[in-house]
């Protein structure tokens, strides 16, 4: 080292870019997107799957109706659950009584 | 500071691999230069680095504003990287021992080793944000103001550390040969 130019010559003198560097990151690159597609088509696939299976589709409670009948086998059961119709039972029952004694 | 003109600017955002391509060879000799001797001129480092900066800059070429130029952008990203290397680096130093790497680097003739001794030791001494004021302003030739945009300091304040950084570096090759330390 005599001097200071040989100083800022030598700083100046690297080695050449390296090639593997640009396969390196086309590689890298290439990984990524394919990752990223890979990731956006099973979202989609998802989507579908849920739209197809209906899960995606809130559906309001008003937009069914149910048959007269059905509503009132459900009726009875909650009754029946609930004991709520034990008085009108107990109203037969009596009523049975009284006419059997007649 | 020559940009890459904005045809193939754009083209490389929209994923024209050709373009970018064009935009690696354009930038990849500066940025190579730039981390190598941030990075402490060692070969492998300095290859992850590079290939790790262009694989970000690859992934946010759409989200480049425009508001700087491209190669400001480019070598803002360079410098994080080696930067935040360095400092990894410094980390592990402080935990590990220091490495033995007394023997002459194979890469450079016999002739170039004790200059090349002397710029690994002058570098050595540096900060990392010193090392990419040296290279930038005396290897590239970048302006403290382009340097400013890059490193997000005044060109004021470069002006003066490259000054005591020079004067260092003559007292050093002078042969006085004094322990450089950051000019900050």
């Amino acid at each position: 080292m005599t001097n200071e130019r040989d100083f800022y010559r030598e700083l100046g003198r690297v080695p050449e870019v390296p090639r593997v560097i640009y396969e390196k990151v086309d590689r890298t690159v290439r990984r990524q997107a394919l990752f990223s597609r890979a990731v956006l088509a099973v979202a989609a696939l998802f989507i579908v799957a849920l739209g197809t299976t209906g899960v995606l589709f809130v559906r309001k409670g008003n937009d069914r109706t149910v048959s007269p009948e059905v509503v009132a086998e459900l009726q009875t059961v909650h009754n029946y659950l609930a004991g709520s119709d034990l008085d009108k039972e107990y109203e037969s029952y009596a009523l049975y009584e009284v006419e059997t004694q007649e | 500071m020559v940009d890459c003109d904005r045809v193939t600017l754009e083209q490389a955002a929209q994923g024209d691999e050709k373009a970018f391509r064009r935009l690696y060879d354009h930038y990849a000799p500066f940025v190579w230069r730039i981390v190598y001797r941030t990075s402490g001129s060692d070969h492998e480092t300095a290859q992850e680095i590079v290939q790790e900066t262009f694989v970000r800059i690859h992934r946010s070429l759409k989200s480049f504003n425009g508001s700087s130029s491209l190669g400001t952008w480019i070598y803002r990203i360079a410098f994080n990287a080696a930067q935040n290397f360095v400092a990894k680096l410094v980390r592990y130093r402080e935990t590990t021992r220091p490495l033995a790497d007394d023997e002459p680097d194979s890469r450079f003739p016999a002739d170039t080793y004790e200059a090349s001794e002397a710029v690994k030791k002058v570098l050595d001494g540096l900060t990392a944000e010193d090392r990419f004021l040296l290279v930038a302003k005396e290897v590239d030739g970048l302006t403290f103001e382009e340097i400013a945009a890059i490193s997000g300091k005044s060109p004021e304040s470069l002006r003066t550390r490259m000054s005591r950084m020079k004067e260092k570096i003559r007292t050093f090759v002078n042969g006085t040969l004094l322990p450089l330390e950051a000019t900050s």
